[in-house]
């Protein structure tokens, strides 16, 4: 069979061309099938039958930037909205149909109901925390693509089981760590990996800060909101008003701060380190928390993680460390936030890296990186594993503070050496029917 | 200790938890110290064979599901079979290592329904517990389809022969969603086997899963393993 026929000649559509790819990596086996041009978007004309169709699970605030953002991909056609709150559902619903100028955008309340879409080849998941590994699992298990916001999984175990059902069905995924399409700390990472700072040996990393002793009361559950499904695996508690914000000062949904940003500027460190697929040897740290009021999770933390290299990593929120990264070398150091790039000395910055040295995997639009690797069939960006990696720092680090012991963890087996209590933090009992 | 122990007992959601932090902070802090955990052990069993409210004992399991031992175990069974309880006793019991546990999860699934009984399973699974894998066959069968995709998944999780046999056999039977979960633990028994060094028999369960009548997500990944089993 020609390798230069295109889906339309073969007289397969998208979609069967979709199922068909597996995303086993280039060079292990090759599938005979190359996607014409109008299908890639080329020529400026996709026709909805060659569209990426993509069904969007929870539409809250990050999850309706994903969708508006992918509704201005011309390749994409969003067909599925789901939330647990009918009216976001229904704004998302509105948005969609405004772009298409129709109203054939479906409303879900349950996400298994998209998932199980035969027609829907991709999936946005924007949600609370508790909820990231279950229906990640499940879409990679029913053959979808993902697009799904940081962090990667609540605990360590669920981010483990999300890496392992994307590599067994092959699926593309991208973490929504979007910092890594960003010129700035794609450049700050090259200098680093190419040894412009010498040999790196401290790094430095600034989160925000978050978290109150605010109380709130039990109140009556706002009309169209399904509490129960939004706490899914989470222990049942009445509502207090916590949505769609303020869940993130609950440990039950999230880590703070901490957990919210770690996808982001720990996500950078690594990048930086050459330490993106492994973990640290030791953490120690401590946090400050609330003793009163509904949120639990720390308002202030600052944990040292200690590297098999011998590199020291300090987390922190920005009230010690400035928000950002920082690598501090043998020969000077190189600073990077959101529209920041510093180093010392100055020089470094004008430095160029050649034709012979590290260049880091380029991508300028995040979401067009996943479109273009769920056609290509490449590893995006910003791959399960590198998510889940960038998000076990801080869940380490959650940990060190908890037990406010100094831990020894095996990042090869993902688990901490004789410390049996710490080992139970990896995972959390689900409620049922929930599991991942 | 008794007297924070007491204001748990009447603690609710939306009151003041300062006594709860208080404990936690005690009990952190007695890291290492056996003597201390056990009478907070001890002393938290209390509350839970108390009246106390939902909020309090749902408390005392999370403090239970880090520091509990087998000691706690008749306590919490007691709990697997009640609508408001069961989920909060599972969430220590999960995390509690010994077989005590295992045993008390297993006894409890066939005095279960509904729910209830899928959370157990769900908990059997996530421990991996070899001893119930024989039981579970019998339930992936199950007219309660809840009932019989939570039994498949955890025979996935837990893997070995008598899982692989019963998913075998499941997997001609079931349809629909069912049949997805099914044939999603088939392939994880054939992955564990791979890591256990029987590639023979994990290379027989990956031809079944790439026959034709096969969903394709189910092919590609077993069409991966094949790639996988035969690296060198």
């Amino acid at each position: 069979m020609s390798q230069k026929k295109s889906i339309n000649t073969l007289g397969i559509n998208r979609r069967q061309f979709l199922k068909r790819a597996t995303g086993i990596t280039a060079g292990a086996l090759t599938f005979p099938y190359i996607v014409s041009s109008s299908a890639l978007g080329r020529d400026g004309s996709v026709a909805p039958s060659n569209r990426l169709v993509m069904g969007c699970i929870g539409v809250g605030s990050m999850g309706s930037g994903d969708m508006r953002g992918f509704l201005g991909k011309k390749e994409v056609q969003v067909v599925a909205v789901c939330d647990i709150d009918r009216g976001k559902r229904d704004n998302a619903k509105k948005t969609v149909d405004g772009r298409y100028k129709n109203s054939d955008c479906k409303t879900y309340l349950d996400f298994r109901d998209i998932i199980y879409r035969d027609d829907i080849d991709l999936l946005s998941l924007a949600l609370p925390d508790q909820w990231h590994s279950i229906p990640a699992v499940m879409g990679a298990r029913a053959g979808k693509d993902i697009h799904a916001q940081k962090p990667l999984a609540r605990t360590i175990r669920e981010g483990r089981a999300i890496c392992d059902a994307v590599k067994r069905y092959g699926r593309i995924w991208q973490t929504g760590s979007q910092q890594r399409s960003g010129g700035n700390f794609h450049r700050a990472c090259e200098l680093v990996r190419n040894g412009r700072i010498g040999k790196v040996y401290k790094v430095e990393v600034g989160l925000p800060t978050g978290g109150s002793s605010d109380n709130k009361p039990v109140q009556p559950v706002p009309d169209g909101v399904d509490w129960d499904f939004w706490l899914g695996p989470a222990p049942w508690v009445p509502y207090r008003g916590i949505m769609h914000w303020n869940w993130r000062w609950m440990m039950d949904y999230s880590g703070g701060q901490l957990t919210d940003w770690a996808g982001h500027h720990i996500d950078i460190a690594h990048w930086g380190m050459d330490l993106e697929r492994t973990g640290p040897v030791e953490i120690e740290g401590k946090g400050e928390y609330p003793k009163d009021g509904i949120y639990d999770v720390p308002m202030t933390y600052n944990f040292t993680c200690k590297y098999a290299n011998g590199i020291v990593m300090t987390v922190a929120n920005n009230k010690q460390i400035p928000q950002g990264t920082k690598w501090t070398g043998d020969k000077g150091w190189v600073y990077v936030k959101r529209g920041k790039l510093e180093a010392d000395p100055k020089s470094v910055l004008d430095e160029v890296i050649g034709p012979n040295e590290t260049h880091l995997y380029e991508s300028r639009d995040h979401k067009q990186n996943f479109l273009d690797c769920v056609k290509s069939r490449k590893e995006t960006i910003a791959p399960a594993e590198i998510g889940h990696r960038s998000i076990s720092v801080g869940l380490l680090g959650e940990i060190a503070m908890l037990t406010e012991e100094k831990l020894k963890w095996d990042p090869d087996k993902e688990l901490f050496v004789n410390n049996e209590r710490a080992n139970r933090y990896l995972s959390r009992p689900m409620r049922s029917p929930w599991s991942a | 200790m008794e007297q924070l122990l007491e204001k748990v007992k009447t603690y609710d959601w939306g009151q003041s938890r300062t006594a709860l932090t208080e404990l936690s902070e005690l009990v952190k802090k007695s890291h290492g110290n056996a003597a201390e955990l056990s009478k907070y052990e001890k002393g938290m069993l209390g509350v839970l064979k108390s009246d106390a409210k939902r909020a309090g004992k749902q408390f005392i399991c999370r403090q239970l599901s880090i520091i509990g031992t087998e000691r706690s175990v008749p306590a919490l069974a007691s709990m697997l079979a009640g609508e408001e309880t069961s989920d909060m006793a599972r969430y220590a019991l999960e995390r509690i290592p010994g077989e005590a546990v295992d045993d008390a999860l297993r006894k409890a699934v066939p005095k279960t329904k509904g729910k209830i009984k899928v959370g157990i399973i769900n908990s059997l699974g996530q421990r991996g517990d070899k001893k119930s894998a024989k039981a579970l066959s019998g339930l992936v069968g199950s007219s309660d389809k809840m009932i019989a995709g939570a039994a498949a998944a955890a025979l996935g999780h837990i893997g070995g022969s008598d899982a692989s046999k019963a998913l075998a056999k499941a997997k001609d039977a079931a349809a629909g969603k069912l049949r997805n979960i099914v044939l999603d633990a088939y392939l994880k028994c054939a992955d564990r086997m791979v890591a256990g060094g029987n590639k023979i028999g994990a290379l027989s369960i990956y031809k079944e899963l790439q026959k034709k009548d096969m969903p394709t997500p189910i092919r590609t990944a077993a069409l991966r393993g094949i790639v996988n089993a035969t690296k060198r």
